[in-house]
């Protein structure tokens, strides 16, 4: 058996042993505490244990799944995460790529630092921004609109353009910070290639299509796979922060974990919060699945696992 | 001449993009330092008219500061260093051809970035089983292999010539002397990204001594703030209460001077980290 | 070469720190029990000399920089009669729910508790996590029994039993308007007295002062009782709708005048549907402040001079209310405004209490948490625990009052551990114009008894109608009690999406109320 289990450890024991941290860390610190998803399917009660409490099969799926709002809040979710995954990544590339052609140094670094900034902004200072921008009364749109001889939108009544204003929001907060993943993958890109291409005749413009973005392309993948893992987990402290409790907004704001934290704030309900994060992650796995054999098709280097 | 031109457009968008994220950062810093009157009255100000130390001051009175922030620096460099050897280590594993169930550990490590812990078995396990309360290795082990940043590595490593192994595996190095000696200097760029995203994490945490640190003097800066602050509205919680505080207290100006004081990690760490980038240390500097 | 020898260094580095650090705290860790389980048996009195046991105390707040100090006194204190040690944990406010709760489920070791009706006591009781004090407190706490009123003991058991110290003052909310007091004697009003003139004051404001919204109350969900429906209820002598045991703070179901019945909005409107079009007629005529739902502290606006009239869960405004205001409104003056109805027996009280502080079944130190609570309500150390070091933080004035020398130090969070109607001083600066007031509501005599005093509701049974309600609430609620939709369509939408939930819990609700006032 040259090709069984045993054999591949010993074969590449130094490597098993560079990983083995790795994995006792995970075993210890990520799957033993995941028993806890157990108590989606029970009665838990604290006293009781994990153990211990009365087994209820989908009962605690059903307050989720017998609403009307379940499917609203689940599109929600994928459309607002799907926003910020495909602007959010596609301004931090962009960003990276347009860092990296600057010549100035000074200017580089300023620049680098700059956007980076938004990063360190707590969600409740944006919040509060957030209002001094929209707000009816004294609000700059509003009175930049009036200025401009236009009337004033009543912004926190008007659901419809809060998935762009959100974001707008987010991608101002975190491309730079995503930006500096891109810019170390920019960086590791051999010298060579660009120095073989400008003997070439390439100009700026055609090396930014011609190599970067290729080279970019496995980090693209692997991010836009890893972001689709998630996609079904709200972004709560933001969403939260910003449109908190204005209910009109709901209909295109609302995500399963502001609902959730909605629907189960006054009872301390561990069951049926592990009920929602178990929805949230199995739909996850679902789609990075997909996701990540279309990737495999495309490009055998990118998958994700 | 169009090599100009797109130069100049490049620099005219990221002098914009710049601003957009500079400008609402200066209005923090500005109106941080602003009388916490004039900003209840007219709002946040783009340029200064008034000065006053009041958040500051209340942020930063009593000892529990310089405490808090020595936890913070402790466990942000232990965090980040043990923290990026984790990683990097591990990472190289998942993405080395040679190892053949790469694809399957890729797999349960991402597994568990979709389904992460429950509170309730996280918790015993940290408080009852590892025994771990109270202990400043509560705040630093949880987060000491973070999946995500995993596969950022992962997928640099990827993007290595594996040439660069063969050569060293002729000479006749094993695996580890070959990750430290070879791959890790390679790698700088893509680990120092890693060791800021590291750094930042454990500074901003606040929830790991919330849940198993009782003892204050061993909360770190996030937690010390948290409690300042959720102390501030704790007149919304409590009806039916006559107390008065009879202070009046900077609740705007203090949000932001949080902003200012939690900045901290950058100021220090993200000159060092963006040697890396600018220098680039590209395969050719390495080989030669 | 550099970089491995870097690497190691470093790995040997933090094995040696790791080892120091984690020994050290794992024999930290192994002193406490053991110093505990040396805690005495219960026949010993309160008296004698007893061996020192530290007891762990979690409170919600923020530590108070000299609370060392005010430890060291209250350990100083009683050293030679319980000999207690005190080890206070301060939990932040908002995360007070999550971080009790995990550490009641993990069966660490707390001495005593802070918990409430309005976090999660009624659970964590029915869940068996803390003990009975019946008993305990007859032995050891005469103190803690004395110093408050049969009434408050009566009304504020569970299942008979009294499962942790109610935490309190009064029996019932003081409610006000704020009132620009400037604004009023400017459009030559005389002194508000009735709704109709505080609604005839907001429409002048709007009329004669631009650039000032007239009335602004509470938009966000977890406020509203300062809504300006909520607001209105509180003021309802002729019908006294009052919120349910069910829905907090909600009148999308509620109890009318003493007669132990359930009403549901959606079938029984009035008179809550008058006071939601009055609301809503407000903010039509642009009475109301713009942004109201989307101010996170709805004082804000009144205290930067944007807005006339703001509604007010006290009678008086308190000190730094005002100084605030003044600061920012040079010229400004604020009074005021009440319906409120001192004479006896006008208001109706259940005599529930907010907050309480329990103890945790898991604890083994009970007895002397008990006599800990004993001590505590003694008057000077009552004083001590509540207000900090005398002629440092505070001075006494007089027997009632209190003068604050150091708010900074320590500020006085009675609330969460001490309070009693007894011991408690008020500050010597206050506005005294509603001291009256104040004694009506923290004399239980001055009550009606509620039919449903004592009576608690469970809501396991309709726990899946209750998320999907909440969910709703939270959608229309706040904007449909300030105004801001309009009541007809809004409670048809309401209805649509939540009737038969909100049905459930009427029923359910009621059906418990049938069966307690049955076995009375």
């Amino acid at each position: 058996m040259r090709s069984g289990f045993i054999y591949e450890i010993v074969k590449n024991r130094y490597l098993y042993l560079l990983a083995l941290p790795g994995i006792l860390f995970l075993l210890i610190f990520a799957y033993m505490p995941m028993l806890g998803h157990l108590l989606a399917f029970q009665n838990y009660r604290l006293s009781d244990g994990l153990f211990g409490s009365e087994w209820v099969g989908f009962k605690n799926f059903e307050f989720f799944f017998g609403s009307k709002d379940w499917l609203r809040v689940t599109w929600n979710t994928v459309f607002l995460n799907g926003l910020f995954l495909v602007f959010g990544l596609g301004t931090a590339v962009v960003l990276a790529v347009l860092l990296n052609e600057v010549t100035g140094k000074w200017f580089k670094k300023t620049a680098q630092s700059f956007v980076f900034l938004p990063y360190f902004i707590s969600w409740l200072v944006v919040s509060m921004m957030v209002q001094t921008m929209f707000s009816s009364t004294e609000g700059m749109m509003n009175q930049a609109l009036t200025a401009l001889g236009s009337e004033g939108v009543d912004w926190y009544l008007t659901p419809s353009v809060w998935p762009y204003i959100l974001t707008f929001v987010y991608v101002w907060k975190v491309a730079g910070y995503n930006s500096i993943i891109f810019l170390a993958s920019i960086t590791g890109i051999s010298s060579e290639y660009y120095e073989s291409a400008k003997m070439e005749g390439a100009s700026r413009f055609q090396q930014i299509i011609y190599i970067t973005l290729p080279l970019l392309r496995p980090i693209i993948i692997i991010m836009t796979l890893l972001g689709i893992g998630r996609i079904f987990y709200g972004d709560f402290g933001m969403i939260y922060a910003i449109i908190g409790d204005v209910g009109v907004l709901f209909p295109t704001t609302d995500v399963i974990d502001t609902y959730a934290y909605r629907a189960l704030r006054q009872m301390g309900n561990f069951s049926m919060s592990s009920a929602i994060i178990l929805y949230q992650s199995f739909m996850g796995l679902i789609a990075v699945i997909f996701f990540n054999w279309l990737a495999r098709k495309i490009d055998p280097d990118s998958r994700l696992f | 001449m169009r090599e100009r031109f797109f130069l100049g457009f490049v620099y005219v968008l990221l002098t914009f993009f710049a601003l957009i994220c500079f400008i609402p950062f200066w209005i923090v810093l500005i109106n941080s330092f602003a009388n916490e009157t004039v900003i209840q009255t007219s709002g946040y100000q783009l340029f200064p008219t008034s000065f006053s130390l009041d958040a500051y001051a209340m942020l930063l009175s009593g000892n529990q500061v310089f405490r808090s922030y020595g936890v913070t620096l402790f466990v942000t460099t232990t965090g980040t260093v043990l923290g990026v050897l984790l990683t990097a280590s591990f990472a190289y594993v998942l993405s080395h051809p040679k190892v053949k169930y790469r694809h399957v550990l890729s797999f349960l490590t991402f597994f568990t970035m979709l389904f992460g812990a429950g509170l309730v078995g996280f918790y015993m396990l940290i408080a009852n089983w590892l025994g771990l309360k109270d202990s400043l290795w509560a705040l630093i082990l949880p987060y000491l292999l973070n999946p995500f940043y995993a596969f950022i590595l992962v997928s640099y490593y990827r993007s290595l010539p594996y040439e660069l192994n063969e050569a060293a595996t002729v000479d006749g190095a094993n695996d580890i002397h070959i990750f430290f000696r070879v791959i890790w200097p390679i790698s700088l760029p893509a680990i120092a990204t890693v060791a800021l995203f590291y750094a930042l994490q454990y500074w901003n945490d606040w929830y790991l001594s919330l849940l198993f640190i009782d003892n204050y003097k061993l909360h770190p800066l996030q937690m010390m703030i948290r409690q300042l602050m959720s102390n501030l509205n704790a007149m919304s919680y409590v009806g039916g209460s006559q107390t008065d505080y009879n202070i009046m207290i900077p609740t705007y100006g203090m949000q932001l001077a949080i902003v200012c004081i939690t900045i901290g990690p950058i100021v220090f760490v993200y000159p060092f980290v963006q040697k890396y980038f600018i220098k680039g240390m590209t395969l050719g500097s390495v080989k030669g | 070469m550099r970089m491995k020898r870097w690497i190691s260094f470093s790995l040997v580095l933090l094995l040696i720190l790791s080892i120091a650090v984690g020994c050290s705290k794992t024999s930290d860790e192994k002193t406490a029990p053991a110093t505990a389980s040396e805690s005495p048996k219960g026949d010993q009195a309160a008296g004698t000399k007893l061996e020192p046991v530290t007891l762990k105390i979690m409170i919600p707040g923020d530590r108070p920089p000299d609370m060392d100090l005010v430890i060291a006194e209250a350990e100083r204190r009683m050293k030679d009669t319980i000999n207690v040690k005190l080890d206070i944990v301060f939990v932040p406010w908002a995360d007070l729910s999550q971080k009790t709760q995990v550490t009641l489920a993990s069966g660490e070791n707390i001495d005593l508790i802070f918990d409430a009706p309005w976090l999660h006591i009624n659970q964590m009781i029915a869940d068996g996590f803390y003990e009975p004090l019946d008993d305990l407190l007859a032995q050891y706490g005469k103190n803690v029994l004395e110093k408050r009123p049969q009434q408050m003991w009566d009304a504020n058991k569970y299942n008979g039993k009294i499962m942790a110290v109610p935490l309190g003052l009064v029996y019932g909310t003081g409610n006000s308007y704020v009132v620009r007091k400037d604004l009023r004697e400017k459009l030559g009003i005389p002194p508000i007295k009735t709704n109709k003139e505080l609604i005839d004051f907001a429409y002048k404001v709007k009329e004669q002062v631009p650039g000032i919204a007239p009335f602004m109350a509470a938009g966000t969900s977890g406020q509203q009782t300062y809504s300006i429906v909520g607001q209105r209820s509180q003021f309802d002598y002729d019908t006294h709708v009052r919120f349910t045991h069910a829905l907090g703070s909600s009148l999308m179901l509620y109890y009318k005048n003493n007669d132990g019945k359930v009403y549901n909005l959606l079938e029984d409107r009035e008179p809550v549907m008058s006071w939601l079009k009055d609301a809503r007629q407000m903010y039509k005529d642009g009475l109301v402040y713009k942004d109201i739902l989307t101010a996170k502290d709805f004082f804000q606006p009144f205290l930067s001079g944007k807005v006339a009239v703001v509604t007010k869960g006290s009678f008086g405004t308190g000190l730094s209310f005002d100084q605030q205001f003044k600061s920012n409104v040079p010229g400004g003056d604020l009074e005021t405004v009440t319906f409120f109805d001192g004479t006896k027996g006008a208001n109706i009280s259940n005599f529930k209490q907010w907050n309480f502080l329990a103890v945790p079944k898991v604890s083994k130190n009970k007895e002397r948490a008990v006599m800990f609570m004993d001590w505590a309500n003694v008057k000077e150390n009552y004083d001590l625990l509540s207000y900090g070091i005398p002629g440092k933080h505070w001075e006494p004035v007089g027997d009632m009052e209190y003068k604050q020398l150091d708010t900074k130090g320590y500020s006085a969070f009675g609330y969460v551990w001490v309070w009693n109607p007894i011991d408690e001083r008020s500050d010597a600066n206050r506005d005294k114009k509603y001291d009256e007031f104040d004694a009506v509501l923290r004399d239980a005599d001055n009550f009606t008894k509620d039919v449903l005093t004592g009576f608690e509701f469970d809501s396991s049974a309709v726990q899946n109608d209750f998320s999907q309600y909440n969910t709703v609430e939270a959608k229309y609620y706040p904007a449909l009690f300030n105004g801001v939709l309009d009541p007809e369509e809004t409670l048809k939408k309401f209805e649509a999406e939540a009737g038969p939930s909100l049905k459930r819990i009427q029923q359910e609700l009621q059906r418990q109320i049938d069966a307690f006032m049955a076995k009375k």
